[in-house]
């Protein structure tokens, strides 16, 4: 799980760093968040404390919900420049990219540690 | 038909809405945090040859009851005397729910057992011997799981069956021998034989307020009994009963860690606690603004083409359909998919659970503004509607508290504002236009938390009540549920825009175009706003946007259908040229801090129960409104 959260925590900071160049400050806050989720929970995890899977469970959760929005606020913004001005601009697609990797990531994260948080009880 | 009437009590938040709902068919407002329901409501079921009332009361932990909501439920059951309680009770959480049974078995009312959430139970792994409750209690005990549907012949079938009558001994014997002196005076008391003889001896052992004022009413004096220490042995004699109960029918795993602790670990950390809240917030924010963005740009267009055939229309007709109607009415029903969603995801918001946590994690800040974490819930829930967030107030045990909650609500910026922000976002600040709005979001809770500090000084405010409250645990909003709050909370402003804003909307457009063959700047609606716009002048405000405040204090969607009837169709390319991005700025200011609607400031009287508190508000809100954005002017164009 150790290897997991490491992984999580370096995808979402990248995420921050390609949404903080495309000046997209607040949602670069919440991926932000996000990693710091994963990153206070490594040391836990290191020492096999339950609280661990609390930090990466929590952080897959809100992970899965961010991309979710993420998503959701980019297709409308394509659809609402496809009334305005004709054109169907999925911008920034980079974003977009990173955000479905992580949010195929989170879901096999959530569900991988479902069944450890069962049988750390 | 015979007619009997059964209330529903229980602690907050166990689902007793969700029963009301399940056996009245109605939609009640329900949602995942304690404290929903501050009022009194009523429905009927049909059910064989019996005329039900069922009566849902606000949550209430016991009969010592301090804030006003839980002094409805307890005066209810006291004076109202329903004929069958259903006490609804959290089965994961016995020990705490029981508490509130013993103390309703006591008032002698028939009960009944309603073991709710009996799904959870499951997912926990408890098991209950549910017989056995029944035994113990000498009441009848029914499972439940009210949100997924309940049987109601078995419901009725137990409140309509005679009890065992019981004995069972709660209280210790040198506890019951000084109960009985106090029961003899009772007894003597004529003007107290309509009170519960059991529930009042008890009570009056305990020094209950309440109990105590029934006494003084009846202008008697209670006798010299000092029972020593009665609040203190009562209680532990009735934890120790439910604990005898609870070790006999109870098996749960040794050690449980749920998700919701899991989450709670995270969400309430001291450090990640504000990010993740403010995460949350702006997620909530942006979803609702860019999701609805493209349906308010389709209506708009359809308005916009509805107004060209309308304007084909000759005569007197066609101005008042494509001026009146669709131009100012339309301008405001634009903003109905951004409304729905707002209360879709405060929905989300209130469904999951996250509210406790939210106040919980705000409590240190609330507390340097004089007010408990428990006050942030009114005001978030302003954010939807000042009016109802109001009667949210009802949980706070402080008066004063209380008083400061309601009278800082109108600053948490409404729904109903949020057009006014939007059109002049539109027209003013291009891709700047959703930081203009954020910021006036944190402008009015900032607002908010600084006239807390202000009105606890005028009010003299020392009181600072400790915070506690309950921590539900967190569920998956239902589409169910959610389509229930969203169309609940977003049909009034259907209602709203189908009455009070086309109603408002077609004076304007009558006062436009009277005198017959009058431009617009001789109509009657020009001759009042240039009378009155000299008062708004300082600020940059012309007569149009002056009387488009002014009719906006009835609702404050009117302000932007006024606008809209004075734009002819085009209100994007009219507000430029009465207004400039720093006039426009202030509007929003404006909009925000001024007046409260007239359905807040009906409320606010209802709640105080003065005409002082609303008057005062207005007074305040115009004042503190004309001031900032002053000042903000000035300081903008001394910057610009």
């Amino acid at each position: 799980m150790f290897k997991l959260m490491i992984l999580a925590s370096f995808g979402y900071a990248v995420l921050t760093i390609f949404m903080v160049l495309s000046r997209d400050y607040m949602d670069a806050f919440v991926a932000l968040t996000i990693t710091l989720i994963f990153i206070f929970g490594l040391s836990d995890v290191f020492n096999n404390k339950k609280s661990g899977i609390a930090h990466a469970m929590t952080g897959s959760i809100m992970g899965l919900i961010f991309e979710v929005y993420y998503v959701i606020a980019l297709l409308a913004s394509a659809f609402d420049n496809l009334i305005n001005n004709g054109t169907f601009e999925f911008k920034p697609f980079l974003n977009f990219f990173i955000a479905m990797v992580l949010f195929i990531f989170s879901l096999y994260l959530f569900f991988h540690l479902r069944v450890e948080f069962k049988n750390k009880k | 038909m015979k007619e009997i009437t059964i209330a529903l009590m229980g602690n907050p938040n166990v689902g007793k809405t969700s029963l009301f709902n399940a056996l009245t068919g109605t939609h009640q407002y329900v949602a995942n945090w304690p404290g929903v329901t501050v009022e009194k409501k009523t429905g009927v079921l049909k059910w064989k040859d019996y005329n039900v009332n069922v009566v849902d009361l606000p949550g209430i932990y016991t009969l010592n009851a301090k804030s006003i909501d839980e002094q409805i439920a307890r005066d209810y059951l006291v004076n109202e005397k329903p004929d069958v309680i259903f006490n609804i009770i959290d089965g994961t959480n016995l020990r705490r729910n029981l508490y509130l049974t013993i103390q309703i078995i006591e008032t002698g009312v028939k009960t009944v057992l309603v073991l709710n959430q009996m799904d959870e139970v499951k997912n926990l792994d408890i098991k209950i011997d549910t017989r056995e409750l029944s035994k113990r209690l000498g009441i009848q005990v029914v499972e439940t799981i009210a949100t997924k549907g309940i049987n109601v012949d078995d419901l009725m079938k137990s409140a309509l069956t005679q009890d065992e009558k019981i004995k069972y001994m709660i209280y210790p014997m040198d506890l019951e021998n000084e109960f009985s002196s106090i029961q003899t005076f009772i007894q003597k008391n004529e003007n107290l034989r309509s009170f519960s003889l059991r529930w009042l001896t008890i009570s009056l052992s305990e020094k209950d307020p309440y109990a105590m004022s029934i006494i003084e009413k009846a202008g008697l004096s209670l006798p010299d009994i000092s029972v020593h220490d009665a609040s203190l042995r009562i209680a532990k004699a009735r934890y120790d009963f439910i604990d005898s109960i609870v070790k006999q029918i109870e098996i749960r795993p040794k050690e449980m860690w749920t998700l919701t602790d899991a989450l709670d670990h995270v969400f309430t950390h001291k450090i990640l606690g504000i990010p993740i809240f403010i995460s949350i917030m702006w997620m909530i924010f942006e979803f609702t603004f860019s999701i609805s963005a493209p349906l308010s740009d389709l209506l708009s267009k359809g308005f916009d083409v509805l107004g060209t055939y309308a304007h084909a229309i000759p005569g007197w007709a066609g101005s008042f359909i494509g001026d009146g109607l669709i131009s100012g009415v339309g301008s405001v029903l634009t903003f109905v998919p951004l409304i729905f969603f707002l209360f879709f995801s405060m929905g989300i918001l209130e469904d999951s659970g996250y509210m406790s946590r939210a106040a919980f994690l705000i409590d240190r800040i609330m507390h340097r503004f004089k007010l408990s974490g428990r006050a942030f819930i009114p005001l978030l829930l302003g954010f939807g509607c000042n009016a109802s967030a109001i009667m949210t107030t009802r949980t706070l045990e402080g008066e004063k508290e209380r008083l400061v909650s309601v009278l800082i609500n109108p600053f948490a910026t409404c729904s109903a504002r949020l057009p006014i922000y939007v059109v002049l976002s539109a027209a003013f600040f291009g891709s700047f236009g959703g930081f203009a709005i954020f910021s006036i979001y944190l402008i009015s809770i900032f607002v908010a938390l600084t006239m807390a500090v202000v009105f606890n000084f005028i009010l003299k405010n020392k009181e600072n009540s400790p915070f506690i409250i309950e921590m539900p645990r967190y569920k998956l909003p239902t589409a169910k549920g959610l389509g229930i709050y969203t169309w609940s909370r977003g049909k009034h402003f259907l209602k709203k825009a189908g009455g009070i804003i086309l109603g408002a909307t077609a004076v304007v457009w009558l006062l436009s175009n009277l005198p017959p063959n009058s431009s617009i700047g001789n109509s009657f609606a020009a001759q009042i706003g240039k009378t009155i716009s000299p008062i708004l002048a300082p600020l940059g405000f012309d007569w149009h946007v002056t009387l488009s405040l002014i009719f906006g204090g009835v609702a404050k969607e009117v302000t932007v259908t006024t606008l809209g009837t004075f734009a002819n169709g085009n209100i994007e390319s009219f507000l430029p040229t009465i207004l400039n991005p720093v006039t426009a700025y202030a509007l929003m200011l404006f909009a925000l801090l001024y007046i409260p609607c007239a359905a807040t400031q009906a409320t606010m009287k209802m709640e105080t129960g003065s005409y002082k508190w609303p008057i005062f508000s207005v007074i305040w809100g115009l004042s503190l409104a004309y001031i900032t954005a002053f000042v903000f002017e000035k300081i903008a164009y001394l910057v610009i």
